[in-house]
């Protein structure tokens, strides 16, 4: 005779409620602590937010005026650095997963991406001195800063690439293949443009990466000063996460620098909101390009 | 009745494994061929020996000789492979439409051959529509997702496309294993209008289906052909006891 006993059935309840009610709270202290950060950085950087200090450069060591060329050098390191790293980590994700046979050079290629993320940010940074500024000659400059990020952003992007190539469907490159199409148009007209979008993401995650990263610029980039904007990439320039690291630490007032450096970091937190929304937006658009439903 | 495509003695191998042993048969022009056999036979891997669909797969080894129109299709340039498959369309067991607009899905072939005329490619996608049974239900929305149709819709048009490319032979995977009964006897209807001009081999599981559609039938067990012969022959009076056991249902 079939039997419903009344107390597995309460365990089983409260061990459901326990489980999913511990997810639930774990999930919320994260949003929380998020919305903690933000508060604290809101509050207290909000009051030197005005037109001025995002549009003159920093007066009087650095105890008034603005942050004008450290907010233009950090969207110019964004702009060079994801101009470099993004065409060829997109393409070595392809040549990973779309061209490389499975054997020693693709495990070769994919211990190194993994190793060269796990290699601390102040050692690209020391790198990219030997190699960019001292051994290529490029000075402390943009392009050496830029090619130092990149660097550091490679194998976010040639993982996320690979990722997403490898999740689109066999089938639509077989019904490619079957209709004679070559493996290179495959992967252009068919493979490409649904693994687009989620490749942005990669993108979007290395942009973050970029902005807010000091050690690898250290050497190979940031001024502590400039009264202007730099003219070429062979310049040197400011940077929001290294301004901030100069006006909280060693700055000649420390004490009364402290509110503009929570208006740097509040200005670096929306700087890399903006440029985000600005990606997901082109993602939205190529994702509308695919018709999946 | 001529014969299109003709293997001799091919074997087949993935790695250490014999799939395919020594398989020799001539197969006609403009008639429907049907393979079965249970799962894991070598049913599969015999039909894509013929649009070399078989070469993207790693280790994989194959010997012998086979022919489509007197012509040793594994003696061609690697460049040639294109051509080839142009000429064999393929479908697939599970409808594979691409993510683009159902007119894109039907002119994708064309586009592939290089072929930019608009009106050529509509007046194609409209004709290869019309010979798959499904224009008068898309009609209205070629500009929609082809996955916006239902599942058998969807095969018909991945017919649709790969008549496009106006192949001569049709290589059919399971087309409706994966469709309802309605949508099965659909593309059984279109099976047997496009006999008349195309060449077509079919897997399927569904032995009804093999006695309905086709005009001769190979029987695969573990690799090998055991018995080809005129449909109505094999399921009346096959000379071989495995194949008697299998459509008797007694395994498979």
């Amino acid at each position: 005779m079939i039997e419903f006993p009344e107390k597995a059935d309460q365990i089983k309840r409260w061990s459901q409620i326990f489980f999913f009610g511990l997810a639930r709270i774990l999930s919320i202290s994260i949003i929380l602590i998020l919305l903690l950060i933000l508060y604290f950085i809101v509050s207290r950087g909000i009051s030197v937010i005005s037109w001025e200090f995002l549009s003159a450069a920093p007066k009087e060591s650095m105890t008034q005026g603005g942050i004008m060329p450290a907010l233009v050098g950090t969207l110019y390191l964004i702009f060079w650095s994801m101009l470099i790293a993004f065409p060829i980590g997109v393409m070595a994700g392809i040549y990973v997963n779309e061209y490389s046979q499975d054997g020693r050079i693709k495990r070769f290629i994919k211990m190194m991406t993994n190793n060269l993320s796990g290699i601390p940010s102040i050692v690209f940074g020391l790198f990219g001195m030997a190699l960019f500024v001292n051994y290529l000659n490029f000075g402390a400059s943009i392009l050496a800063g830029s090619l130092t990020l990149a660097l550091l952003s490679l194998p976010l992007i040639i993982r996320t690439t690979e990722e997403s190539l490898k999740s689109v469907d066999q089938g639509f490159r077989n019904g490619s293949y079957a209709l004679g199409a070559s493996k290179l148009y495959t992967i252009r007209k068919v493979v490409l443009p649904i693994a687009f979008p989620n490749i942005i993401t990669g993108l979007i995650l290395s942009i973050g990466r970029v902005s807010g990263e000091t050690a690898p610029i250290l050497f190979t980039c940031a001024a502590y000063f400039l009264p202007k904007l730099p003219s070429s990439v062979m310049e040197q320039c400011m940077a929001l996460p290294y301004h901030l690291y100069v006006i909280a630490t060693s700055g000649t007032d420390v004490a009364k620098t402290r509110p503009m450096a929570y208006g740097t970091a509040l200005v670096l937190i929306i700087i890399v909101l903006i440029v985000n929304l600005f990606a997901n937006l082109l993602r939205n658009y190529f994702a509308s390009k695919v018709k999946m439903k | 009745m001529n014969i299109k495509i003709k293997t001799q003695n091919v074997h087949l191998y993935y790695g250490d494994f014999h799939a395919l042993k020594d398989i020799s048969v001539g197969m006609y022009e403009k008639a429907v061929t049907a393979l079965i056999g249970p799962s894991g036979c070598g049913k599969s891997t015999f039909l894509r020996l013929f649009n070399r669909m078989n070469d993207l797969i790693d280790n994989v080894k194959i010997t012998g000789e086979i022919t489509i129109d007197q012509k040793n299709i594994y003696q061609i340039k690697q460049s040639h492979i294109d051509n080839l498959r142009r000429n064999v369309g393929m479908v697939f067991q599970k409808p594979n439409p691409f993510p683009k607009t159902i007119f894109e899905n039907v002119a994708y072939g064309l586009r592939v051959n290089g072929i930019n005329q608009e009106k050529v490619i509509s007046d194609q996608v409209e004709l290869s529509l019309r010979q798959a049974a499904l224009w008068e239900e898309v009609k209205d929305k070629l500009k929609k997702s082809a996955f916006e149709l239902s599942g058998g819709q969807q095969q018909r048009l991945c017919i649709a496309r790969a008549l496009a490319v106006e192949p001569s032979i049709l290589l059919m995977d399971e087309p409706a294993s994966a469709l309802d009964p309605i949508s099965t006897a659909k593309i059984e209807e279109l099976i047997f209008e496009l006999k008349k001009d195309y060449t077509i081999l079919i897997v399927t599981h569904n032995m009804q289906q093999a006695g309905r559609i086709s005009d001769y039938t190979g029987f695969f067990l573990n690799g090998e052909l055991i018995e080809f012969d005129e449909t109505k022959t094999i399921f009346t009076n096959p000379k071989n006891n495995k194949t008697e056991s299998y459509i008797t249902g007694r395994f498979g």
